[in-house]
């Protein structure tokens, strides 16, 4: 266990040297830049080659990314040219509400898709599994931006008991924080829970077919004790699998549900960089993504070992 | 309570009744007596980019920009000059004396005198900061003090705009003491004078001002504190009105206007924004260059339709750089181009091209925009042009604007308080906006004039002939001037800007 840790930290290395490449060079590709972003129409050319000259990017490319490269292995990610702030502390306080709204909505949705896809699997072909496959169908195919604005209608102006839009954090009113969470995690769990829903109920199904549940079942064990027990342990796997890679998707696809309820997170955060050529702020928030996505495959596959002993078996 | 909606309906049914005088006393006494306190919270597009007025550049920060600063003078919402921090003497055409007002403080209770002023000043025009307000300030030289609460500047040449600069964002002055300690933060963490003062800023969530007890203005502000949520969605930020947890917002979309017009608890507010609507064309390169196939762009396009189909009969068309909202520069006559395809086709004709003449419409992807490009592309090829539509990001547009990689652009200005700041950088030869290429010396004698002339009327009547001048040239296709359309809580007063800036100062909500 502790070798597949050191060696997936060892491998982080390169993993991050390269995407320390791309980033920088992949958002100097597109056209304008950070100069052009904040200065606006309106400048003048001298005080665009004053404020290019102000933020280094008068320089070579090479040695602007000597100059950032050099900071970043100090642990300084440098200061956006948008806002002037440190760009690790801008995702410092951007990652906490994402990791928040994400961790909720994984909740929200295998709230919703392990019962739907387990009563799915064990009535297959009833009107049951027809409405729980059209149910899935739906969440995948609407949109979350107009998911979400139909749950503001409902629950915000129909029936106003949730708030709208905006973020409370924890540490302030921790009530607060969970009315302001509700619908945000709901818009985004619903996206995320029909993709679990179908592996679940098509997992479920396999194993049920399985000589060992019949064993079970001849043993006499209920029916809920079969599928909840014996039946879901061994078909978590691959539902597992696809929660981490839900994960990662999910910090790319978070951008929609953030800017329709104005959750200050690290999509949107990254988008408007983007949008606005922040290049140490895109190249931070690029950086910082990698490396939680690797995190999240190795707790993953942590998982594996905990789920199944064959795993830990094979080590 | 009395609703302005009762009322009238109340005082249509009871004037035999002597009821209305009676009614319309008491409603007014009520409208007149603004009550304190309260929390505002305003929805807007987008979150500022910087709080210092020194490197503002970018619309959304006009809603901020008149609650956190205040500036040396005042432009009222009919874009009158008056006295603000400061009054202002004109010792000669080129040397402005400034009065400040006594006592005045900034929001971390340092003074604010003519030290502070020429400091403000000073580092406006220094170099190494590379503010964008170093432009704005023309033909400024020097800001000496010559009291402890005075100031004088000296310009190299008369410049009739001065005052309205003075009223906008490089009018607006800011703490050394906080500037200087802050250093690179003094963006995000600005310390201004204006009716209220920064508490907290979380970029993309909210953006908390408070009341500042140390305001000049007696009995202002009236709110308590003022929460701005940015939501870039206009069906979101609607709803959100709706529903009550917004009390104001911008930008209300032209296709919601009349849908709002009659809602409950809700009050939308128009009025004629100071700035234009235009693509410009390309002069520097085939086929705009040439000055018939340009013409022959103008004919080809319906403003009208565009009004109604894009804007949804908000606003007017335009036909040049000065909208309705300067009353006295504006020439409501002045419609120089009729919607008239035939003609198209046979200035096409003059200029010997052959049709159809292709080149592409350069937006950016926002829904309005591809509206419009898609009306401009069917028009001009219903008399003899072949368009295509081109879209790309807003900072890539800067781009392509300055490097002229286009054929016709998108290129609004949102608008400056006097006609100057509407006409000159863009028209003139080599001005920084004028990204058509367009470089015509009467045209840019009669900005000069315009920009030195301290007669009004002379002024009024040189900006008819730039408009005249600019139709005859015809290097940017004009086609609307905006309105600034808002919404609030009924339950709000305020005062609406035509720049669509919110001051709020003398902002309050009923009970």
């Amino acid at each position: 266990m502790l070798k597949l840790i050191v060696g997936r930290i060892a491998a982080l290395i390169p993993i991050l040297l390269g995407i320390s490449l791309v980033a920088f060079f992949l958002v100097r590709l597109v056209p304008g830049d950070p100069v052009i972003a904040i200065a606006g129409v309106e400048a003048d050319a001298a005080t665009i080659a004053a404020l290019r000259a102000k933020y280094g990017l008068d320089l070579p490319l090479p040695a602007q990314f000597a100059i950032w490269f050099g900071q970043v292995i100090q642990g300084d990610l440098g200061r956006s040219i948008q806002t002037g702030r440190p760009v690790a502390a801008m995702l410092g306080t951007a990652f906490g509400p994402t990791l928040l709204l994400a961790g909720a909505a994984l909740i929200v949705s295998l709230l919703i898709a392990i019962p739907a896809g387990i009563a799915s699997a064990t009535r297959p072909n009833t009107g049951i599994d027809f409405g729980v496959s059209l149910g899935a169908l739906a969440g995948l195919s609407l949109p979350s931006f107009w998911i979400g604005i139909l749950l503001i209608l409902t629950f915000s102006i129909r029936l106003p008991i949730l708030p709208s839009s905006g973020f409370v954090a924890p540490s302030v009113d921790v009530a607060k924080a969970l009315l302001h969470l509700v619908l945000p995690a709901i818009t985004l769990g619903t996206a995320l829970a029909a993709a679990t829903m179908r592996m679940t109920r098509a997992t479920v199904i396999e194993v049920l077919r399985q000589d060992y549940i019949r064993t079970a079942r001849a043993k006499g064990l209920s029916r809920a004790v079969v599928v909840w027990k014996h039946a879901l342990a061994n078909a978590s796997m691959p539902i597992v699998t696809l929660i981490g890679i839900q994960m990662g998707q999910m910090l790319s696809g978070v951008v929609v549900t953030e800017t329709i309820f104005s959750w200050p997170g690290i999509g949107k955060l990254t988008v408007d960089a983007i949008f606005a050529r922040d290049y140490p702020l895109v190249q931070g928030a690029v950086l910082c993504m990698a490396v939680l996505f690797v995190t999240i495959n190795l707790v993953t596959d942590l998982l594996y070992s905990v789920l199944d002993p064959r795993v830990r078996l094979g080590q | 309570m009395i609703t302005r909606r009762t009322l009238l309906s109340t005082a249509a049914a009871a004037p035999a009744a002597g009821l209305v005088p009676n009614m319309l006393s008491r409603a007014h006494a009520q409208a007149q007596t603004p009550r304190r306190g309260g929390t505002l919270n305003v929805g807007v597009v987008s979150d500022p980019v910087t709080l210092d007025p020194a490197f503002m550049a970018s619309f959304f920060e006009v809603y901020v920009f008149g609650t956190l600063h205040d500036t040396l003078l005042r432009i009222t919402p009919d874009l009158q000059i008056e006295p603000g921090l400061a009054t202002m003497t004109a010792v000669s055409p080129t040397v402005m004396r400034f009065d400040l007002r006594p006592n005045l403080k900034f929001h971390d209770d340092t003074p604010l005198d003519a030290a502070a002023v020429k400091w403000n000043f000073d580092r406006i025009m220094n170099p190494a900061t590379a503010s964008l307000r170093r432009a704005d300030l023309g033909p400024l030289t020097s800001v000496e003090v010559t009291g402890p609460l005075q100031v004088t500047m000296t310009l190299s040449t008369p410049f009739a705009p001065f005052p309205h600069v003075m009223g906008a964002r490089a009018g607006a002055m800011v703490s050394p003491t906080a500037a200087q300690r802050l250093g690179a933060d003094f963006g995000t963490q600005t310390v201004g004078c204006g009716p209220f003062r920064l508490v907290r800023w979380t970029k993309n969530s909210e953006l908390v001002l408070e009341r500042f007890p140390g305001y000049w203005r007696p009995n202002q502000p009236l709110l308590d504190s003022i929460v701005y949520r940015p939501i870039p969605d206009e069906t979101v930020r609607l709803t959100n009105l709706r529903s009550g947890a917004l009390q104001l917002i911008d930008l209300v979309p032209p296709q919601a206007v009349a849908g709002l017009r009659g809602a409950a608890n809700i009050s939308l507010r128009e009025r004629p924004s100071i700035g234009w609507n235009a693509m410009s064309l390309n002069v520097t390169r085939a086929p705009f260059a040439d000055v018939k196939v340009r013409q022959a762009l103008m004919y080809a396009v319906d403003r009208d339709a565009i009004n109604r189909v894009v804007y949804f009969q908000t606003g007017t068309p335009a036909f040049g750089p000065i909208p309705p909202a300067f009353g006295w520069a504006h020439d409501a006559a002045f419609k120089p181009f009729s919607y008239d395809p035939a003609r198209a086709q046979a200035l096409l004709r003059e200029a010997g091209v052959s049709t159809p003449v292709p080149f592409s419409i350069t937006v950016t992807n926002s829904p309005l925009q591809i509206r419009l490009a898609q009306l401009i592309q069917a028009q001009a090829n219903q008399a003899g042009f072949r368009a295509e539509i081109r879209q790309i990001d807003a900072t890539s547009l800067i781009t392509v604007l300055r490097g002229k990689d286009f054929d016709i652009a998108w290129s609004p200005w949102s608008g400056r308080s006097d006609p100057d700041g509407n006409t000159f950088n863009m028209f003139t030869a080599g001005g920084p906006t004028n990204f058509t290429g367009y470089a015509s010396e009467k045209t840019t004698e009669l900005l000069r004039e315009a920009r030195v002339s301290s007669d009004q009327t002379r002024r009024a009547q040189l900006y008819r002939e730039v408009q005249q001048q600019l139709a005859a040239d015809a290097p940017l296709l004009f086609f609307q001037f905006d309105s600034i359309i808002q919404a609030s809580s009924s339950r709000l007063r305020w005062t609406q800007y035509p720049d669509g800036g919110f001051a709020l100062g003398d902002a309050w909500l009923e009970s």
